[in-house]
């Protein structure tokens, strides 16, 4: 199986004052392409440091980080930011759109910064594909604040799936969400899971763990 | 230009801060920009009256009493007959040359006023002033004609209203006399000239129309002219005894007192003057540009810290700092352009402007510092962290 992503005794300490601290103490893992994935531990336990760096939006401290067998330690920041374009999707929390965007700005946003030329009509014929395949394709002119959590974090998944991407990585994709719309959003991710992504979900919550294939826990900075 | 729709985005998201920064901006722009207009203008003025400055001249300054200066005016038809004489007197006097303009507003032209000039031959010698069109005055211009037609030469504003060799009846601003005026020159585009009593006001010519002060024509002439003549002579003379005589005569007139003094003497009282404003002007802008200054970078980071959450998610999305930096770049731009508008209209495309526009750059980049090491400085998860 191809290893998309592999860590070798990654740590990340940071330094506050003079107080040293490790949020990542060598961990070593892999996902393999097309894998679901669960990163599961306790608040403050790495994980959104991990995803960060898995995410390029964060140096490792020491340790390798192969990308599609790549080592991302010699890439300057411009690499950086355009494998984070292409290769990469990213569903937070609390959704990260900009509020004052509509759904089609905020979608359209990973476009401003692709390699890849697009001309109008075929960036509007993406937008419309991703928004209707997710079911918002009427909310497009909506401005991002008016909407539902539900409606939003399918926006910031249309967001995320919009370069085509090989990678989601998802920071507590359920966290402000009820239970039903939890249900309707890890049902989303399990059917791009199905188109060939690979999912990284990082959770604390046992039922969103279980859609996912496999399940890494982390505490203090290690991987259990 | 990626990030231009999300500057204009930003503008029309954050209309109070983005206008309270512009106005800012504003405010400086107009006061460096008058400043340097103020000094730019001094130094034109001083170096166009190179001429006067550097000859042996003299002029008279008058420094008759109020009272006195209302007697001789309440008294005007008993005083035209003394104060032509006075000219008279002038114009014999064994003086190499004198220098002697005077004008009045006489129309519009376009919401331009359009001036009547009357000079003699000095005033296009001391000022380098030669028509591109038609021909400049020659000697037989400046003396009184048969056939009644007086020569103009016009301004490059009015060169369609008053056509190169034409002739126009005009009415004569100082004594209301019906006039035949032929067209014979026309002045290059922003021909200009300096009163040397104010050296910072350029006497901008292209909506005016000047015609020769002629020999001979003493007697047409009316209270005012006489006395703006005499008033703005500058005698071109080694002999200051010439010039005295003038004083003295005018004493015996039961004219103006005049005092004798060189053109230098007045131009650098004046520069002293102006050195002494534009020093005050210039503190006040400084103190002003400080707190501006320190408010606008404030006002800066205000704007960066509204839009911390929208530029986390541009680097979420594949954005680099250089994007932001660049975004923050286009707004300070735009806003500058657009702040410098106001001074434009207020002082006009010139080399002030060009200063402020340097000037506004230096203090767009001072501005943007503090707040763009800040930013420079918190790595992307911080930012992310503190964004979204």
């Amino acid at each position: 199986m191809d290893i998309a992503i592999r860590l070798d005794s990654v740590t990340k300490t940071y330094l506050t004052g003079t107080t040293q601290t490790t949020a990542l103490n060598g961990i070593s893992m892999t996902v393999n392409r097309g894998e679901m994935v669960a990163v599961m531990g306790a608040s403050g336990s790495g994980k959104t440091t991990l995803m960060n760096i898995i995410g390029l939006l964060d140096d490792a401290t020491t340790g390798t980080y192969l990308l599609n067998g790549k080592d991302i330690g010699s890439l300057k920041d411009k690499s950086k930011a355009e494998l984070r374009n292409a290769s990469f999707g990213f569903v937070v929390q609390d959704f990260a759109l900009v509020d004052q965007y509509t759904v089609k700005q905020n979608v359209e946003l990973p476009f401003t910064y692709s390699k890849l030329r697009r001309s109008r009509d075929e960036k509007d014929a993406r937008i419309h594909e991703v928004l209707k395949m997710l079911g918002i394709e009427n909310k497009e002119k909506e401005r991002a604040v008016n909407l539902s959590g539900g409606q939003r974090q399918r926006v910031a998944i249309a967001r995320a799936i919009i370069c085509n991407p090989d990678i989601i990585l998802a920071d507590e994709p359920t966290g402000a969400l009820d239970s039903v719309t939890s249900s309707e959003i890890m049902d989303v991710l399990a059917k791009l899971h199905s188109t060939g992504k690979t999912i990284l979900v990082v959770t604390h919550d046992s039922n969103v763990a279980q859609c996912c294939q496999r399940v890494i826990t982390i505490s203090d900075g290690k991987i259990l | 230009m990626k990030q231009l729709k999300y500057v204009f985005s930003d503008f029309v998201r954050n209309k109070r801060v983005n206008l309270f920064f512009l106005i800012q901006m504003i405010v400086v722009f107009l006061l460096v920009g008058l400043s340097a207009n103020s000094i730019i203008s001094t130094m034109k003025g001083y170096r166009a009256v190179a001429a006067i400055r550097n000859a042996q001249a003299y002029i008279l300054s008058d420094s008759t009493s109020d009272d006195r200066f209302h007697e001789i005016f309440e008294a005007s038809d008993e005083n035209e007959p003394k104060l032509r004489e006075l000219l008279s007197f002038i114009k014999e006097r064994n003086i190499e040359k004198t220098y002697s303009q005077y004008s009045y507003p006489v129309d519009q032209f376009n919401g331009m006023p359009v001036f009547q000039y009357t000079a003699n031959r000095s005033f296009f010698e001391v000022f380098g002033l030669t028509c591109n069109q038609g021909s400049d005055f020659t000697e037989n211009d400046y003396v009184l004609g048969t056939d009644g037609t007086i020569p103009i030469i016009v301004g490059y504003g009015l060169r369609t209203t008053y056509s190169l060799g034409e002739t126009y009846p005009i009415r004569d601003a100082g004594t209301g006399m019906d006039l035949h005026c032929k067209v014979i020159g026309i002045l290059p585009r922003g021909a200009s000239f300096y009163d040397i009593h104010n050296l910072s006001n350029e006497i901008n010519l292209d909506h005016s129309y000047i015609k020769p002060m002629q020999d001979g024509n003493i007697e047409s002439m009316s209270f005012s002219d006489v006395d703006m003549a005499i008033s703005s002579t500058v005698f071109f003379t080694n002999n200051v005894d010439e010039v005295r005589s003038v004083q003295q005569k005018s004493k015996e007139l039961g004219l103006f007192d005049y005092k004798v003094s060189t053109p230098q003497e007045r131009i650098q009282w004046f520069v002293e003057h102006m050195k002494e404003r534009n020093l005050f002007l210039l503190s006040i802008a400084t103190i002003i540009v400080i707190f501006a200054a320190i408010g606008m970078s404030a006002n800066l980071s205000m704007i960066i810290s509204k839009n911390m959450r929208e530029y986390s998610i541009h680097i979420l999305c594949g954005g680099r700092y250089i994007d932001i930096y660049k975004r923050l770049f286009m707004q300070m731009l735009i806003l500058m352009l657009i702040a410098l508008v106001p001074t434009a209209i207020s002082i006009g495309l010139s080399t002030s402007l060009f200063v402020t526009a340097i000037f506004a750059v230096m203090i767009s980049v001072a501005i943007m510092t503090t707040p763009i090491i800040k930013l420079y400085a918190m790595p992307i998860n911080r930012l992310l962290k503190e964004g979204i």
